[in-house]
């Protein structure tokens, strides 16, 4: 028996595991407790790795679709397919003619993270949708805004120094369930806040499980945060409780913030809120007054009607609070891969990019080189839409986007779906052909995206724990080969290809103006990298350099990746570290506390003040569940029944529902049934429905799943329109509900 | 570390139903089911995951680290039911 040092794949805190293996399969998952940033724990999704491994039901070999049916076939067969379908697409349209819709689970392959996205950068492609805008485009935009961004591959956040703050604010999180990226271990952790003296607030419309621990629960009425804290930024303003402290001279826009949160103040907000004025002035004050001050929002607080406002007045807090860039407050990471603010001149950089190009339908505007995913489907089913190929690596549209129906109208309609998947899921039924990838534990991992966002600097390259199968393409393969198809390189070798996007990676860092690398010759820093053809030549240029790397001879002791794995437990890079103003990538140089474009946006809170909405639906995290993707495995689908309708018993009785009985959802998108649990852990007004269920329909192959289907929350999502700064999907819908089988009154 | 059922478990088996790490005994399947006063976690299998404390009904479990004074026998008394079988 072997014991192997992996890292989780599943979900945003990439949890250091050890795998035991014998005879080629795993007999135990544990946390690893040497690795810092999760300190041993694992959760039950990390534990069922092997399940995923062995699930009956993932590919292990391309299907295409013959005479109506998906059919297995060989890789070469599976080539040969590309060549002839997609490669004509793209000669006669161009990129215009291919999208591409990237899921989540890409924010833990470093390789596509790395080689996709300067892939499509040279490909010119425009038609680019991905994971971001049902989620965390708002982040991405308000970090863009005041602290300055290039596109998605990195990005500046200011994260929780939940190991030293008094005070840990929370919007929209819910750690305990979730494990929140750089909150992880979240029991202990959180825990720890309160007992040197601390508290916890928790800002959410479900009183969740984190709300339970906090010391105090606010029960928003969904969609009401950015009103909320534009009203506990008056607050502080009005109070005189306002100071910069450090930051002062690195920030501008003060004055614009104090003036643009003035309409919203504790009594004009309250009603859209549902929180008490006094309550806002209590809360803003607290804040104040904390020795330290750390505020972190997640999904509920990003997808949403005004997601990128409520997290931009979330940093804006913390710097009117004097907690932004200070041990205790929110600290901007120091990621060991080469990011944009660590690339290029110091505290410089370019305007925030977006509105390059728009959508067809409905103009909506790029924003750092993404659509929105809400405006896919519309796209493709426009009259005379250039697309005529849709591309899907690890995602599931017809799950995930807002408006189901249409989206897998849109997939049925488009002339050639490639989808690269381990599974025939919802969206991947559809495809003319699926590519799957190899399993989790058969590949290596490096946290590129994540090491972005934690609490505490650390970097860590695993192994793959399991060998390939003989023949199996791996995802860089894939990779190559799909955009050998598209860059029209015939039947050249697809090696020529990962070193073609090798270089342009090379060249786009060492001439970038202030860049580290620039006294070098590309060339040498092509041959320093070696001849070996893959993912980790891409990964180990932005190890040697970034901020701790060899810069490629300059720092003999720096990093690379050859030494990162002699440390398989990662290397401890210590707590976060102030970094302003060296951070920023801001055209001014300065954080823009009041970016003109969100100050622009605060007219649609504004307007939206009067909404007294009478039912809305939101969603909820499960720890077991991971979007769509974990519900074919037996051992996370045990127990009770958990894609339940969680409603008030106020809303309830008066409703004729009763907790375990059927009833049907409906919105202005569609009709889904459910169960019904009655609880008073949501706020009257509000019901609650995991997203990522609704395993039914013909052609799926995921036969646990579909005995535990549930219902489809975004069957009836899709009118709940989109977060104008960052093109972000807002699930919050207005529904009706009634018992199943009585008849809505005529 | 370890969690620990204490004592007013019902024997609900919810807990069982979903623990990752299989550390919870007796089965409800099994012929000591009928006669055990409570459940009991393994403090060597639990993997401090959580999961079965987010489910019992009647908050019967804590975490080790967060046993009640009151309940600090029932660590022991976990631990005993897997070493005398």
């Amino acid at each position: 028996m072997s014991e192997h040092l992996a890292t989780c794949p599943i979900c945003e805190v990439a949890c250091g595991l050890r795998v035991k293996v014998e005879d080629g399969n795993v007999v135990g998952i544990r946390g690893d407790a040497e690795h810092p940033p999760t300190r041993g724990y694992i959760c039950p999704k990390g534990t069922s790795l092997g399940g995923l491994h062995d699930d009956p039901d993932r590919l292990r070999a391309p299907h295409v679709r013959r005479d109506g049916e998906l059919v297995e076939t060989t890789w070469q067969e599976a080539v040969s397919f590309l060549r002839e379908r997609l490669q004509p697409i793209a000669a006669e349209g161009g990129p215009d003619a291919v999208a591409w819709h990237l899921g989540t689970p890409l924010a833990h392959d470093y390789g596509t993270w790395i080689y996709g996205k300067m892939a499509l950068r040279l490909s010119g492609a425009t038609q680019v949708y991905t994971a971001a805008t049902v989620d965390h485009m708002p982040m991405m935009t308000a970090a863009g805004l005041m602290f300055g961004a290039r596109d998605t591959a990195t990005f500046s956040m200011a994260a929780p120094d939940v190991d030293r703050c008094e005070l840990l604010v929370l919007v929209g999180s819910n750690p305990l369930v979730s494990n929140a990226t750089g909150i992880t271990a979240p029991r202990g952790r959180l825990k720890a806040i309160q007992e040197r003296g601390g508290r916890i607030i928790v800002i959410d419309p479900v009183r969740t499980a984190t709300a339970e621990l906090a010391d105090m629960h606010l029960a928003v009425r969904p969609g009401g945060d950015a009103a909320l804290l534009a009203a506990v930024v008056d607050v502080i303003f009005e109070e005189g409780l306002a100071r910069l402290d450090r930051i002062e001279a690195h920030a501008a826009g003060a004055d614009t913030l104090r003036a643009a949160v003035s309409p919203f103040t504790p009594e004009a907000v309250a009603g859209r809120c549902g929180v008490e004025p006094q309550a806002i002035r209590e809360l803003a004050r607290e804040i104040a007054s904390a020795g330290s001050a750390a505020i972190y929002g997640r999904v509920g607080a990003m997808t949403q009607q005004f997601g990128t406002i409520t997290v931009w007045l979330m940093w804006a807090l913390g710097a009117v609070t004097g907690n932004l860039d200070r041990p205790g407050g929110m600290l901007f990471p120091l990621p060991a891969a080469a990011s944009h603010n660590t690339r290029g001149s110091a505290g410089h950089g370019y305007p925030f990019p977006t509105g390059r190009w728009h959508t067809r339908v409905g103009e909506h505007p790029e924003v750092l080189g993404e659509l929105p995913l809400a405006a896919l489907a519309d796209e493709i089913l426009a009259d005379r839409s250039p697309i005529r190929a849709l591309i899907t690596i690890a995602s599931n549209g017809a799950r995930t986007a807002p408006d189901s129906a249409r989206f897998e109208e849109a997939v049925r309609h488009v002339d050639l779906l490639i989808s690269v998947d381990p599974y025939i899921n919802e969206t991947t039924r559809h495809a003319d052909i699926i590519l799957p990838p190899p399993s989790g534990l058969q590949r290596d991992y490096y946290d590129l995206f994540y090491e972005q966002l934690i609490s505490s600097n650390h970097t860590r390259y695993t192994d793959a724990v399991l060998p390939l199968a003989p023949g199996a393409y791996t995802e860089h393969q894939i990779l190559m080969e799909i955009v050998g198809v598209l860059g029209g390189f015939g039947d050249m070798d697809r090696g020529v290809v990962d070193d073609i996007i090798l270089s342009a990676l090379v060249h786009d860092i060492v001439e970038e103006p202030g860049s580290a690398l620039s006294h070098l010759d590309p060339q040498d820093v092509l041959l320093a990298l070696g001849g070996e053809r893959g993912p980790q030549r891409g990964l180990d240029l932005l190890l040697r350099a970034g901020p701790y790397g060899d810069h490629f001879g300059a720092r003999p002791d720096g990093l690379t990746l050859a030494e990162l794995k002699r440390h398989p437990h990662g290397i401890d890079l210590g707590p976060l570290q102030p970094r302003l103003p060296e951070v920023l990538r801001t055209p001014s140089g300065r954080v823009e506390l009041a970016p003109d474009r969100l100050v622009a946006d605060l007219a649609r809170v504004r307007d939206g003040l009067g909404d007294d909405t009478e039912l809305v639906i939101v969603g909820r995290r499960q720890t077991r569940s991971m979007n769509s993707m974990m519900h074919n495995i037996p051992a996370l689908m045990r127990g009770r029944e958990r894609c339940t309708l969680l409603i008030h018993p106020d809303d309830a009785t008066v409703r004729g529902l009763v907790d375990g009985g059927r009833c049907e959802i409906s919105s202005d998108t569609g009709t889904i049934e459910a169960t019904v649990e009655v609880s008073d852990a949501v706020r009257s007004g509000v019901v609650s429905l995991p997203h990522g269920w609704g395993h039914d329909g013909p052609g799926l192959q995921l036969r646990v799943a579909e005995q535990h289907p549930g219902a489809n929350l975004n069957a009836i999502t899709g009118s709940g329109g989109i977060d104008l700064p960052s093109g972000t999907a807002a699930f919050t819908v207005q529904v009706e509900i009634r018992p199943l089988g009585v008849t809505a009154p005529a | 570390m370890t969690y620990v059922i204490t004592q007013s478990c019902c024997n609900d088996a919810e807990c069982f139903e979903l623990c990752p790490a299989d550390a919870i005994h007796p089965s409800p399947w099994s012929p000591e089911y009928a006669t055990a006063e409570q459940l009991y976690i393994d403090p060597s299998s639990c993997i401090d995951c959580d999961a079965c404390l987010a489910v019992c009904p009647v908050d019967a479990i804590h975490p080790e680290a967060e046993l009640p004074e009151s309940m600090r026998p029932y660590l022991k008394i976990n631990a005993d039911y897997f070493t005398s079988r």
